[in-house]
């Protein structure tokens, strides 16, 4: 019967080649989808570390821009909170100021909303997968910026718009491009970070939004941290780990992703009735042929497991190609979102379920259309034109 | 004509079988969140007989307590010392001795020697055994295992088996929590303190300083999380501010985090009480759910003043009682 099978789906080539492109079209968009959610996903996840802990403004937990933390609390910090990772005698405390900014190249003249980080360089440390990649990293008062790789997709510019010695204007002020840094999977990548000091004197606040410090875990856990904060109500603080901060972000994006895939949910519905269709009058016209079969002494079970299979052939070969397009325009493909942006991770689980679903569009669009065709007798559809 | 058939047979039938095969392994994996591990490296075997509770069992009682009104055949939960007793664990059989921690103090000494055998009526004592399921005991040992030593601090659920006389209890565990060292003997009072103030009225007097023995009283609140998970710390409130629910009007969802109030009150009528080591870091023990204590629970707690900084007061906690 598969003998059968591949030699039918060869009789009518354009058929054929409609059913392939067809049916990767839609497995594209399910590959899409949940290239779009695990890259989301991911990328939040990946931001958070399980070793950092966030110290910010009570009542803030949800809006770290809207924190405001005292800046002797670090030093507060440094002193009493035991089990803070050092090395070479430098503790991993990163007080730092997040703040959300128009942001402008020359080559635009509508700006967009860009997280800018106020940074010190020990924000190298607490955030281990950033580094710099191109040029060094900002001085003070020289209102200098490093920009992420991914900075161009916040931006809407290329990035040879942001090479070292260019210049990006931050709330109508122009700051110098002195670097560029890598946070490969993290939303990081689509921020820019300006020099501590520097921003809080451009944004004209003597406050940071929070303190971020690295713990040692055989030493420390985010249980002394959020002691420190219980003893020193004065400061107002709240401790939260960082894996938790981005969480808590993930949330929010949830009814995003749910949208994503209820989107790809209708469009492969969508593509299955068309399937349905297809095969109805693909084998309808076919319904002599099947009669002839069934009288010759095959099965009809037989003869339905040959025409699923047609179609699960055609719909296998749409997925392949599906999944050869996803796994190379796709993959990596930067999305804008508030926050910055992330990349479509297509990876293993994403492609098995664009196949997945190319399996389910190949076996549930003909075998309705199948039984109905065997559901004549033999001697009406022997008689069939 | 045949091999290319055949070449197609093969490619169709991998084709609809590896894509079928990853398909189906693919949908959790897509919807599956990247989990971090959370639970503490523990370098000790664990305990046998698969009875390690991964959480501090919610209305333990004192074993003494639990002991005098539980029948034969119930299940109990309760609270425990392992007393300094060299004939606290039985030899090669999963087995111990614990005592109620009112009795705790006579075979838990300060400097941890270990006694002989622990002459505690047996009221107070319950032998602790974990079985199999036809009810004899595990032959392995429980001593070093799950963090079990002498003088450890453990919550054991059960069945009550033996009980009455002279002869302790005897319990079939099914579950049971290992706290650690755990809270000082003696660290909850049975009775009152007599010479308490209420907390609002001893920072109002702007008197404390580091070092004062003091015995406070308050209601266990100042935050939407109280408590810290994991270490002897809470914070604590005085009198002089009520908390939200008091207020017929007030629809807070955490009436114990007195946003009905300003910071600075709070600031100006709360205390972090602490449970410390004698490096003055907080003990790593829970103790939401220890006597019932709760948000909102009214405690009276003696201690030391271990710091006042600019409106915060700490205090090292010594004992606490907490009012029935």
């Amino acid at each position: 019967m598969l003998d059968y099978a591949i030699r039918n789906l060869g009789r009518s080539p354009t058929r054929l080649v409609l059913s392939v492109l067809g049916s990767a079209l839609v497995v594209l968009l399910v590959i899409a989808a949940a290239g779009f959610v695990r890259g989301m996903s991911a990328s939040l996840d990946v931001s958070g570390s399980a070793d950092n802990v966030i110290i910010l403004a009570a009542g803030s937990e949800e809006s770290i821009e809207r924190s405001e933390v005292e800046s002797s609390v670090p030093g507060v910090l440094e002193a009493a909170l035991p089990g803070i990772r050092t090395r070479s005698g430098v503790a991993y405390v990163a007080p730092q100021i997040h703040v959300m900014l128009p942001a402008r190249t020359p080559s635009r003249s509508e700006p967009r909303q860009v997280m800018i980080r106020g940074v010190t360089p020990t924000s190298f440390l607490v955030h281990a997968g950033a580094r710099i990649t191109d040029g060094r990293a900002p001085t003070s008062g020289a209102d200098e910026i490093v920009v992420g790789r991914a900075a161009g997709v916040t931006l809407g510019v290329s990035n040879t718009e942001l090479e070292p010695g260019k210049s990006v204007e931050i709330d109508g002020r122009p700051w110098t491009i002195v670097g560029r840094f890598a946070a490969p999977g993290t939303v990081l990548e689509g921020e820019i970070w300006a020099d501590l000091a520097d921003l809080k004197s451009a944004t004209r606040r003597d406050t940071v939004s929070c303190v971020i410090v690295t713990l040692e875990p055989d030493e420390a856990e985010f249980a002394d941290a959020d002691a420190f904060t219980k003893m020193r109500p004065d400061l107002e603080l709240v401790a939260m780990t960082e894996a938790d901060y981005y969480s808590a972000l993930a949330g929010f994006f949830r009814p995003i992703r749910i949208v994503a895939w209820v989107t790809a949910g209708l469009i492969g519905l969508g593509g299955l009735f068309g399937g349905l269709n297809t095969m109805y009058a693909a084998f309808a016209s076919r319904v002599r042929e099947l009669g002839t079969l069934q009288s010759l002494g095959f099965r009809r079970s037989s003869i339905v497991f040959s025409l699923v299979l047609e179609a699960l052939l055609a719909c296998s070969a749409g997925s392949l190609v599906a999944a050869a397009v996803g796994l190379f325009a796709l993959d990596g493909l930067a999305v804008r979102f508030s926050m910055g942006s992330f990349g479509l991770l297509v990876d293993g689980p994403v492609i098995g379920a664009g196949l997945f679903a190319g399996l389910l569009l190949g076996f549930f669009g003909s075998l309705p259309p199948a039984l109905r065709c065997l559901s004549l007798p033999i001697p009406v559809a022997l008689k069939s034109i | 004509m045949n091999r290319s058939v055949t070449l197609a047979r093969i490619a169709s039938y991998s084709l609809v079988v590896v894509a079928g095969l990853v398909g189906l392994a693919s949908p959790q994996a897509v919807f599956a969140q990247t989990s971090r591990a959370s639970e503490p490296k523990s370098k000790a075997p664990a305990l046998p007989g698969g009875v390690a509770l991964a959480a501090m069992p919610e209305e333990a009682a004192e074993l003494g307590a639990a002991l005098a009104t539980a029948k034969v055949g119930e299940t109990v939960t309760f609270r425990a010392r392992v007393p300094f007793a060299k004939d606290a664990f039985s030899g090669d059989h999963a087995a111990m001795t614990v005592l109620d921690d009112t009795a705790a103090a006579a075979c838990c000494p300060r400097d941890a020697t270990l006694m002989d055998t622990c002459g505690v009526a047996g009221s107070m004592k319950a032998l602790v055994e974990v079985a199999d399921k036809s009810g004899h005991r595990l032959h392995a040992k429980l001593d070093g295992r799950g963090g079990l030593t002498h003088g450890t601090e453990v919550f054991v659920v059960g069945t009550l088996t033996s009980l009455g006389g002279d002869s302790p209890a005897v319990v079939r565990a099914t579950g049971i929590y290992v706290s650690g060292p755990g809270l000082p003997v003696g660290f909850f009072s049975a009775a009152a303190p007599k010479d308490a103030t209420d907390l609002s009225a001893s920072k109002a007097a702007g008197t404390l300083k580091k070092g004062d023995r003091v015995t406070v009283s308050g209601v266990i609140g100042g935050s939407k999380d109280p408590f810290v998970s994991g270490r002897a710390l809470f914070t604590l409130i005085g009198a002089a501010l009520k908390p939200c629910n008091a207020n017929p009007d007030d629809a807070c969802k955490y009436p114990w985090d007195y946003c009905c109030e300003t910071k600075a009150d709070i600031l100006a009528n709360s205390a972090t009480i602490r449970v410390s080591d004698e490096k003055g870091n907080p003990l790593r023990a829970h103790l939401k759910g220890r006597r019932g204590i709760q948000e909102l629970s009214p405690v009276t707690i003696t201690g030391t003043v271990a710091s006042v900084e600019k409106g915060s007061l700490v205090i090292d906690a010594t004992s606490m009682y907490v009012k029935p």
